[in-house]
């Protein structure tokens, strides 16, 4: 039903030159799958969609159009939208350049998960009304299908938009079950934490999707590739990896806005959200700040109070 | 040619027994859980039997006015890769082109692929990322040298042409008539199944005249330039050296990738691939283009599917081979 507005939305954008191209969602020829879909003439919507594996971030592509004159409609999640609007703050594109197209999410389906519980089932079986996930009629806990990033979601509605596509959510997951993708994680004991996370970084290959996939991961040089001076040794051995990971997740403290794309791009499985997810855990309660919100404060790395909290540093 | 059937508590034991020295790939996990026993058998990719993602080449050292180098020879045991057909093509028609053909052998590679005995495991149930045969293989691809397995109702049949390399033939019953027609029908259903066309001999060339064509900035624009296509591709075979250390240290060798902004960065500053454009037609044109020209029609890419299975933006290389393929058949109706 959604999909038929959109498109009829995207095409009177266009028609009406309200901007010049439409970045959005396209189906894929593969089941439970979508990816980022560039619009600039009518007839290219026809593939334009909006389901629960609409993954990507799409606030990423904005850096390609910095230092254009396009005008830009921009699919928007509400962890999306919180993305722009860093992107905002951080002067990297200007608000008159951009029109947001609202989107109101119940979360994303886990594409494994998906498969594992609900084998031959079809998208349709699921439905989310009176505050929960239901599958045929029968009421389910999200965790059974959701991405573990979308459990913890706070924002389900936009923070900014132009236009609002679909009734507003009235609340997230996470609202209602309370469910805390990093507690069995917090849970663990020092040594078993760094056990686990020694495993999980010897995993990586460094291929930097997860960076790539980010949308406010967007210097023009990545210290991980400075050859001058060196950080980081390109090798992927696990002291490195994590070097690389920590002073990542480091940069995105209090910008974070918990969308978890980084983790879905990653082509082995290592749950890589967890760890700035941790840190905005943190600034959350510390601070009583979320990133990308609103227009009007100031990120707490980028200020200095003096009665700045600092009891969490260890 | 040896062949024979073997149960699967044999096979599995066979497998058991070589421990550390029996490499299985993921593909091969998701298609048989059974044969995975232990994390550290399984690989991602063919390629960390042969070509690491990282590999120190020699230690160096500056005494006495003078660079001190010793070479360092890796220590290669003798082991088994048991993988895909696909997979092991990347081995064969790939990765040795390029790293065994004189006059520049690699040396690290050529040790660790002389002590590698290859198992193929017949693929019985290809994906729908899978396109094998249309770069000229197929679910059944084998090799002589190699240890042929294929899953059939009574155990795993085997066929090899080296019985002295894989000592478990020697345990295999021989084949009754029945269960000869039974292998043969199972082939016979798979191919019918799932073989395609191979692309046509003009392809290499139709894609090299492509090059300039308008498309590959339509068909890029999504790319996150991330590595995970090239780092977990089996035939994808470029690498990056390094010098770890000023005075004393070692020569690194490090897996790289042409979807790297930095890949083809001059010291200049130039860079002759500086947008996801020219980086996407490298990596398809590489494949499709020049590595066939040069390796008379041997495609740098086996079809197996892994960098659709994890592209982040759900990038389709076989999408785009075949989209830029009807092009090339337009422009000969013309």
């Amino acid at each position: 039903m959604f999909e038929s507005i959109l498109k009829e939305l995207a095409k009177k954008l266009l028609r009406e030159k309200t901007v010049d191209l439409v970045i959005g969602y396209g189906s894929s020829q593969y089941p439970f799958r979508t990816e980022p879909l560039l619009i600039n003439k009518e007839e290219q919507v026809a593939t334009l969609t909006w389901n629960p594996f609409c993954g990507n971030n799409l606030a990423r592509y904005l850096k390609y159009y910095k230092n254009t004159q396009h005008k830009i409609a921009l699919m928007v999640k509400g962890c999306d939208s919180r993305a722009v609007q860093v992107l905002l703050k951080e002067d990297q594109i200007k608000r008159e350049r951009l029109y947001l197209i609202g989107l109101p999410c119940s979360g994303l389906v886990n594409q494994e998960k998906l498969l594992k519980q609900f084998p031959q089932t079809s998208l349709e079986d699921f439905e989310w009304k009176e505050s929960g996930w239901f599958y045929q009629g029968k009421k389910i806990n999200p965790s059974l299908l959701l991405e573990e990033t979308c459990l913890r979601c706070r924002h389900p509605n936009p923070t900014e938009y132009d236009e609002l596509v679909g009734e507003p959510m009235t609340d997230s997951p996470y609202q209602v079950y309370q469910q805390d993708y990093l507690e069995p994680v917090d849970s663990l004991s020092a040594e078993e934490r760094w056990n686990r996370w020694s495993k999980e970084m010897s995993k990586c290959i460094r291929c930097y999707a997860c960076r790539n996939s980010c949308p406010l991961c967007y210097c023009q040089e990545c210290f991980a590739e400075s050859t001058q001076p060196q950080w980081v040794s390109p090798a992927p051995i696990p002291s490195d990896n994590f070097l690389f990971h920590l002073v990542r997740t480091m940069h995105m403290a209090g910008r974070c806005v918990e969308c978890g794309a980084c983790e879905r791009a990653c082509p082995v499985s290592i749950p890589i959200a967890q760890l700035p997810l941790k840190v905005e855990a943190i600034i959350r309660e510390q601070f009583q700040f979320e990133a990308g919100t609103d227009q009007e404060s100031t990120a707490p790395l980028l200020t200095y109070q003096e009665n700045d909290p600092g009891d969490f540093i260890k | 040619m040896k062949s024979g059937k073997i149960t699967e508590t044999n096979l599995l034991q066979w497998i058991k027994t070589q421990q550390k020295n029996f490499l299985i790939t993921e593909k091969v996990v998701h298609h048989q859980p059974d044969f995975f026993f232990d994390e550290s058998h399984e690989i991602k990719n063919v390629k960390e039997a042969l070509f690491l993602s990282w590999d120190k080449l020699f230690n160096y050292q500056w005494e006495n006015q003078q660079w001190q180098v010793e070479d360092i020879q890796p220590s290669v045991p003798s082991r088994f890769l048991m993988a895909l057909p696909c997979e092991i093509r990347a081995i064969y028609e790939v990765l040795d082109r390029v790293f065994l053909q004189l006059p520049e052998i690699e040396s690290a590679y050529s040790l660790r692929r002389q002590s590698l005995k290859i198992v193929i495991l017949g693929c019985i149930n290809p994906e729908p990322t899978c396109f094998c045969s249309r770069v000229g293989g197929n679910p059944l691809w084998s090799h002589p040298e190699a240890l042929f397995i294929l899953p059939f109702h009574d155990g795993y049949f085997l066929e090899t042409n080296k019985p002295e390399q894989f000592d478990i033939i020697e345990k295999a019953a021989s084949l009754n008539t029945t269960e000869r027609e039974e292998i043969d029908n199972l082939r016979k259903q798979l191919e019918e199944k799932t073989i395609q066309e191979k692309l046509s001999a003009d392809v290499p060339q139709g894609l090299y005249d492509l090059f300039e064509d308008e498309e590959w900035e339509n068909l890029s624009w999504k790319c996150l330039n991330c590595g995970a296509c090239t780092y977990l591709c089996p035939t994808c075979q470029c690498f990056d050296i390094n010098a770890e250390g000023r005075l004393k240290g070692f020569q690194l060798k490090t897996w790289d990738s042409c979807m790297f902004p930095k890949f083809t960065l001059h010291a200049s500053g130039h860079n002759p691939r500086p947008t996801f454009k020219e980086r996407v037609r490298q990596r398809v044109l590489h494949k499709f283009s020049y590595f066939p020209l040069r390796e008379e029609g041997h495609y740098g890419c086996v079809g197996c599917g892994k960098c659709i299975e994890i592209c982040p933006v759900n990038w389709n290389i076989r999408e785009v081979v075949e989209r830029m393929v009807k092009k090339i058949d337009n422009q000969h109706k013309k």
